[in-house]
């Protein structure tokens, strides 16, 4: 039974999450460094570390010396200055880091979830692998990363007390300075301070200077007010032709592990325990956000790994419960067969439920804890410094114009693929890019023209003289690819992965 | 009469006359139509294709004879008025079966009608005139019949469900999803009904199956609802994931949510003193099952809201702490006043306001007469190709709303590649002897042909008519 297994404590089970979020943080070196956003983010922030924070375009020929937002301002400086340090290895240090660090707060949280009942390892675990299994579609090196360790951060502290909750403002006015998903934390403590309003029996004003501090401390960025922008675009007006920015959809990995996530969720909350309005206010919020975009499903996810964790258990110890009784003489006759197959079969391969605790309880406690504790740290920072050690750490530019980038003309004029415009900002300065992944500045001219010249539209001619553009950096399956030679435009450069076109 | 009864009836001929004022437009009625017409002149069902030149003389199976077939009665019966009467008819059932499951959990007329009202919103995105309306109106109906067995014991109702299934199989293909219902409900009962419910319902599911069979295709009926299933084909826009910015999306959105929170807040304990003492499964797997259709599937949203509806009635109220409520009883002399009144409105709304023509201005008709002196193949585009084989039947069409049943895979690649000026657009205009095309003004390929020199043969509002110099 449940009961009979000694609880772990508290300080050995965040071992547990350390060393499984340095193991994950190992398997994240395993990825190249490839993402098309990086390079404009880590340029950005090498100004920024420079003593130059860019407020006007400095990249592109389109919207030159129009301003640009500089809400990710602190994403971007550390970016930079982990390229500064360790070149393309110092990014995926950083990036290992990160998901590291997400991993050990999504499964601690999970293991904090029943705070005064025995703590279930294994069903932490099985409760925090959707969150991530789904957040390793964001495992890109982008301060959208350091979003999500922030969310998950918030999500820990949002289950505390009221110290925790004092906790979330320092953690938004960081976060407000490093990825737009601060709005999402806004959000969430103002929903958190109304629930713990209502359901505190007095002094319930005491929740409103939390409140208004949350709001003030997210406009004390160098974007102010308008880092709202970004963050509304993207929450209310997702860009849904950009990948990330569609609807989840059940035709991808990503998109099946979500509504299976969805469904799982749905269980729970109709087949566990009911939970407080203060949970209740942190998951249904999140639930909207993940259902929006693509990009947000990681954050069910993530909230939703203590919620399993601290509901799971019940049945699991109710199914135990009714297979011992089913397994005792007196009620042996009423009981299910399988469970009783399958609970003498526990024993057999196993031992006891108490057996179990009794292996856990000498493997641990025959070493003095703090010891423990030092080595699990030890051994998962060598995994971590190792991997990262011995990760490839070259750009993988297997899906870039990397060829073509010779037959290239510099200086303004060149439309370019939306995906490679970072790409080109890091390994083409000469030639500024038509449209890159900031989009925002892009937003709506730019985009529309792009998009009316990348497709071949009616009309396409009049733009590409509206906007004198002279050549063309697009990929050979891309309408234009096709059209603009048979409209008399010289192809310089053609290979499986690009196409460069002369006037 | 029970006043929840009476409720129902009243919140069915809302969305009846709703759905009464809709004219006639959907893309696939017109194909539908004719397979109607020509099944019913011909005496037997149409299996071969007949009114593409891609195509032409290919066997096929739309799953729909039946569904065809009523609606080309409808139309003999009343002309397109009659077909507004079907469609009136199918969704007024809808929404009655819908409010009715919905009163049987929470007999407040208030807190039902706001989800079955928004039920009724979310399926007008399947209120165009094919035969998915039969599946509109029959899956609450088997939804009703269902619960009336598992919550209120009445079981001998549930003979009915395999004759639905006989009729529903013929009608339209996603009957899958009206199986689906019955197995939850089949499982949930094994696992948690006392007998007879713990036998019936799974020999009921049985039947069922067996009952599907009875179509032309037999077994591939089912085989194509799974394949459909599989491949989730995204190039139509009513089979792609669900958008929950959108308008339907953020109702059914809206109940999910509401549906969740009332969970979270009341558990599994709560659920089962206001719900289903006896079915804690049931619940979770209807709406976790019909959640995740709907968002996989955007045209199956209706049905998730249908299975949302009642557990957000009941549940919502419960988790802000009100009161039960009871259905009282209505003096039969007051329900048939009531009911009467409800008949005589909509019998009014058939002869004064029901459309009696299509809205067709979705489409090229400023295309028929140039398309009649043309001669050669026409590369239309494939919203239009109902349409024209109803109104241009001179012209075959290259591809039409006969999608994955007739055209998938190669024929739907070529129209793609062409339309979007892809890499060998060219090759496809050769290989099908292109000599007009009728396309949206803004498709790639209309500026390329004008470019090249074909002559444009007419033009209007959406569409233009080019033709090979």
């Amino acid at each position: 039974m449940g009961a009979a297994v000694a609880p772990l404590t508290v300080w050995r089970v965040s071992v547990l999450a350390l060393a499984l979020g340095a193991a994950f943080g190992a398997l994240a070196t395993l990825q190249p460094v490839s993402d098309s956003d990086l390079f404009w983010h880590v340029e950005t922030g090498r100004r920024t570390l420079g003593g130059d924070l860019p407020r006007v375009d400095v990249f592109s020929w389109t919207v030159a010396g129009a301003p640009v937002l500089a809400d990710q301002w602190l994403g971007d400086l550390l970016l930079a200055v982990a390229r500064a340090l360790g070149d393309w290895r110092g990014i995926l240090a950083l990036r290992a880091l990160a998901v590291a660090a997400l991993v050990a707060i999504v499964l601690d949280a999970a293991l904090r979830s029943r705070p005064g009942r025995p703590i279930r390892p294994i069903v932490a675990v099985a409760a925090a692998l959707p969150a991530i299994a789904l957040s390793r579609f964001a495992w890109t090196d982008r301060p959208e990363l350091l979003g999500l360790v922030c969310f998950a951060l918030l999500v820990r502290l949002l289950r505390g007390g009221d110290r925790e909750l004092l906790w979330t403002i320092p953690l938004l006015l960081v976060w407000s300075q490093l990825h737009g998903s601060f709005a999402l934390g806004l959000g969430l403590i103002l929903a958190s301070c109304a629930a713990r309003a209502l359901e505190s029996a007095r002094d319930r004003r005491r929740f409103a200077p939390i409140a208004a501090l949350a709001i003030l401390v997210t406009v004390l960025t160098p974007s102010g007010l308008a880092a709202w922008t970004s963050s509304g675009g993207h929450f209310l007006i997702p860009p849904r032709f950009v990948a990330e920015e569609g609807v989840p959809d059940a035709r991808t990995l990503p998109g099946l592990l979500f509504l299976l996530t969805l469904g799982l969720v749905i269980a729970t909350s109709m087949l566990g325990r009911r939970v407080t309005l203060r949970e209740a206010a942190l998951l249904i919020p999140v639930a909207f956000v993940a259902l929006t975009a693509a990009r947000h499903t990681p954050l069910l996810a993530i909230a939703a790994a203590p919620y399993f964790a601290s509901r799971w258990p019940d049945p699991l110890a109710e199914w135990r419960s009714s297979d011992e009784r089913a397994d005792e003489p007196a009620g042996g006759a009423s009981g299910h067969p399988l469970s009783s197959l399958l609970a003498t079969r526990a024993r057999g391969s196993s031992g006891s439920v108490g057996g179990r605790a009794r292996w856990a309880q000498t493997l641990v406690e025959g070493v003095p804890r703090p010891l423990v504790g030092g080595l699990v740290a030890i051994v998962s920072l060598f995994v971590l410094v190792l991997a990262i050690g011995l990760a490839d750490a070259r750009v993988d530019e297997s899906g870039y114009p990397k060829a073509a980038l010779a037959a290239l003309p510099s200086g303004a004029g060149v439309l370019n693929q939306y995906d490679w415009g970072g790409y080109l900002i890091e390994f083409a300065p000469a030639t500024p890019v038509f449209i890159d992944g900031r989009l925002f500045p892009y937003v709506p001219g730019v985009l529309d023209d792009y998009r009316a010249v990348i497709g071949a539209h009616p009309g396409w001619e009049s733009v590409v003289a509206r906007r004198a553009v002279t050549a063309m950096l697009v990929r050979p399956g891309d309408a234009i690819a096709v059209r603009a030679p048979e409209r008399g435009w010289r192809v310089a450069y053609a290979d499986g992965i690009a196409v460069v076109l002369l006037r | 009469m029970r006043a929840a009864t009476l409720t129902a009836m009243f919140l069915g001929a809302l969305a009846a006359a709703l759905a009464m004022l809709q004219a006639p437009s959907d893309s696939d009625l017109f194909w539908h139509l004719q397979t109607g017409e020509w099944t019913l002149d011909h005496g037997q069902i149409l299996d071969r294709d007949l009114w593409s030149f891609t195509r032409s003389g290919t066997p096929y199976n739309t799953g729909s004879w039946l569904g065809d077939v009523v609606m080309a009665l409808a139309y003999r019966a009343g002309g397109w008025v009659g077909l507004d009467a079907l469609r009136a008819l199918l969704v007024g059932t809808a929404a009655f079966f819908t409010a009715r499951i919905t009163l049987r959990v929470q007999p407040h007329a208030g807190w039902a009608a706001v989800p079955v009202l928004g039920v009724i919103l979310v399926s007008r995105m399947v209120w165009g005139d094919r035969p998915q309306l039969f599946t509109l109106a029959l899956f609450p109906a088997v939804l009703d019949l269902l619960f009336a067995a598992r919550l209120e014991a009445r079981v001998r109702r549930l003979a009915a469900i395999p004759l639905l299934f006989v009729v529903w199989a013929n009608l339209h293909n996603a009957f899958v999803i009206g199986l689906v219902a019955v197995a939850i409900f089949a499982i949930d009962a094994l696992l948690q009904a006392k007998p007879p419910l713990r036998i019936r319902l799974p020999l009921i599911l049985v039947t069922s199956l067996v009952a599907t069979q009875l179509n032309p295709a037999g077994a591939g009926a089912i085989g194509r609802a799974a394949a459909y299933g599989a491949l989730l084909p995204g190039w139509i826009v009513e089979d792609r994931p669900l958008d929950v910015l959108s308008g339907a999306g953020v109702v059914f959105a809206g109940l999910l949510l509401a549906a969740l929170a009332a969970a979270m807040l009341r558990g599994r304990e709560g659920i089962a003193a206001r719900l289903s003492d006896s079915a804690p499964l049931l619940w979770p797997g209807l709406i976790a099952t019909f959640s995740i259709l709907a968002l996989a599937i955007q045209r199956e949203t209706p049905y998730a809201c249908m299975v949302l509806a009642p557990f957000v009635a009941a549940m919502l109220p419960d988790a802000l702490g009100r009161a039960r409520a009871s259905s009282p009883f209505v003096p039969r002399t007051a329900a048939i006043v009531v009911i009467a009144a409800l008949a005589a409105g909509l019998s009014l709304e058939i002869v004064a306001a029901a459309p009696a023509r299509p809205d067709l201005s979705a489409y090229p008709t400023g295309a028929l007469d140039a398309l009649r002196s043309a001669r050669g193949n026409v590369l239309n585009e494939y919203d239009w190709g109902g349409y024209l084989i109803r109104y241009a039947p001179e012209h075959p069409t290259f591809i039409d709303g006969r999608g994955e049943a007739l055209f998938l895979p190669d024929v739907l690649d070529d129209f793609q590649r062409a339309v979007a000026l892809a890499p060998g657009y060219r090759e496809v205009l050769k290989k099908w002897d292109i000599a007009h095309a009728l396309l949206r003004p803004d498709r790639p390929l209309a500026g390329a042909l004008s470019e090249d020199g074909w002559r444009l043969a007419a033009s209007g509002s959406g569409w233009v008519l080019l033709s090979r110099p």
